[in-house]
C-alpha cells in the first residue's frame, strides 16, 4: 500500500525534472529531453514497486505523462490564455490586443520557434518545410 | 482475491489501449468524449465489485489518459503552429490572422471578456483565468 502511493506520487519527480530539462524551452523543442526525464523516472519506479502493483503503475504512469503533456503543451502554446493574460493591464481594442499579441508571440516567433525544433528551414527558395517537420504533419493529419 | 486482481490488470490494459484506439479511430471531439466516458464506465462496473488499492490508481491513470488524450486532440485540431507548418508545406491556406480573430470570438462566446468603451475588458471570470494563466506561466517559466 506504502509501496502504491510512494510509486504514484513518484510522478512529480518527472513533472518537475521535465520543467528543468526544459529551461524556458518550448515543450516541441525539447520533447526528447522531457521523454527521457519521464522513461528515466518510470524505469526507477518500476524497478521499485512489486511485481502484482506493476500493471496499475505503468497504466497511472501512462496517465499522467499524457494529462501533463496535454496540459503543458497547451498552456505554453495557448493564443487564448495569452490574450487573456494580456487584458489582465489593461482593457484592449481587437486591433491593440493582435498588435500586441503579435508583438509578444507572432507568426515570426513560431516560425522561428518552428527552426529551432527542426521542422523548417530557410534556404533561397523560402522557408521549407524539412522531413522531420513533414512526418509531424502527417502524423498530425493521422490523428486529426 | 488474487484472480479478481488479475481480472481487474487485464481489464485495465484493454481499456487503456481502447481508448488509445478510439483516439485513433474516432476523430470527432463529442464522439471520443462519449466512447471514453463508456470505455471507463465499462472498467467501473466490470471490476467495481472488489475495489483493492490498485483499482484506484489503475481507474485514476485511466481517467488521466483519457482527458490527457481529449486535450491532445483539441491542440491537435487547433494548433496555430501546426496550422503554420501546413501553411509552408502547402497543406492550410488558412491566415494565422484569421486564428487570432477566431479566439477574440471565443473569449466573448465565453464570456471572458466583455466589451467597454476602452474595448475588451476582463470579466470576473476572464479575470480567475488570467490570473490562473499568469500563476502557470510563472511556475513553468514560460515566457511572458
Amino acid at each position: 500500500m506504502t509501496t502504491l502511493a510512494l510509486a504514484t506520487a513518484a510522478v512529480l519527480f518527472p513533472a518537475i525534472g521535465s520543467e528543468l530539462a526544459l529551461q524556458g524551452r518550448k515543450l516541441q523543442t525539447a520533447l526528447a529531453r522531457v521523454l527521457v526525464a519521464w522513461v528515466a523516472a518510470f524505469a526507477a519506479v518500476a524497478g521499485a514497486v512489486v511485481r502484482p502493483d506493476l500493471p496499475a503503475v505503468a497504466v497511472f504512469w501512462c496517465g499522467a505523462f499524457l494529462l501533463w503533456f496535454g496540459v503543458r503543451s497547451h498552456v505554453e502554446s495557448s493564443i487564448l490564455l495569452r490574450m487573456l493574460y494580456l487584458l489582465r493591464r489593461r482593457p484592449m481594442t481587437d486591433a491593440e490586443l493582435m498588435a500586441e499579441y503579435a508583438s509578444v508571440y507572432g507568426e515570426s516567433m513560431r516560425l522561428a520557434e518552428l527552426g529551432r525544433g527542426g521542422l523548417v528551414v530557410e534556404d533561397p527558395g523560402g522557408m521549407r518545410v524539412t522531413p522531420k517537420g513533414k512526418v509531424v504533419l502527417l502524423f498530425a493529419s493521422k490523428l486529426r | 482475491m488474487f484472480s479478481a486482481t488479475i481480472a481487474m490488470e487485464w481489464y485495465g490494459i484493454g481499456c487503456l489501449a481502447s481508448i488509445g484506439t478510439a483516439f485513433y479511430l474516432v476523430r470527432r471531439v463529442p464522439a471520443f468524449f462519449l466512447c471514453g466516458t463508456a470505455i471507463l464506465v465499462a472498467f467501473i462496473v466490470l471490476t467495481g465489485f472488489s475495489r483493492p488499492p490498485e483499482w484506484y490508481v489503475m481507474t485514476a491513470g485511466l481517467l488521466a489518459s483519457f482527458a490527457g488524450l481529449v486535450i491532445v486532440r483539441l491542440m491537435l485540431m487547433r494548433s496555430v503552429s501546426l496550422r503554420l507548418l501546413g501553411r509552408i508545406g502547402g497543406a492550410d491556406d488558412r491566415a494565422f490572422h484569421d486564428d487570432l480573430g477566431a479566439r477574440l470570438h471565443e473569449m466573448r462566446v465565453w464570456r471572458l471578456v466583455r466589451g467597454t468603451d476602452r474595448g475588451n475588458a476582463l470579466t470576473p471570470a476572464g479575470r480567475i483565468v488570467a490570473r490562473a494563466a499568469a500563476a502557470t506561466y510563472r511556475v513553468c517559466r514560460i515566457g511572458r
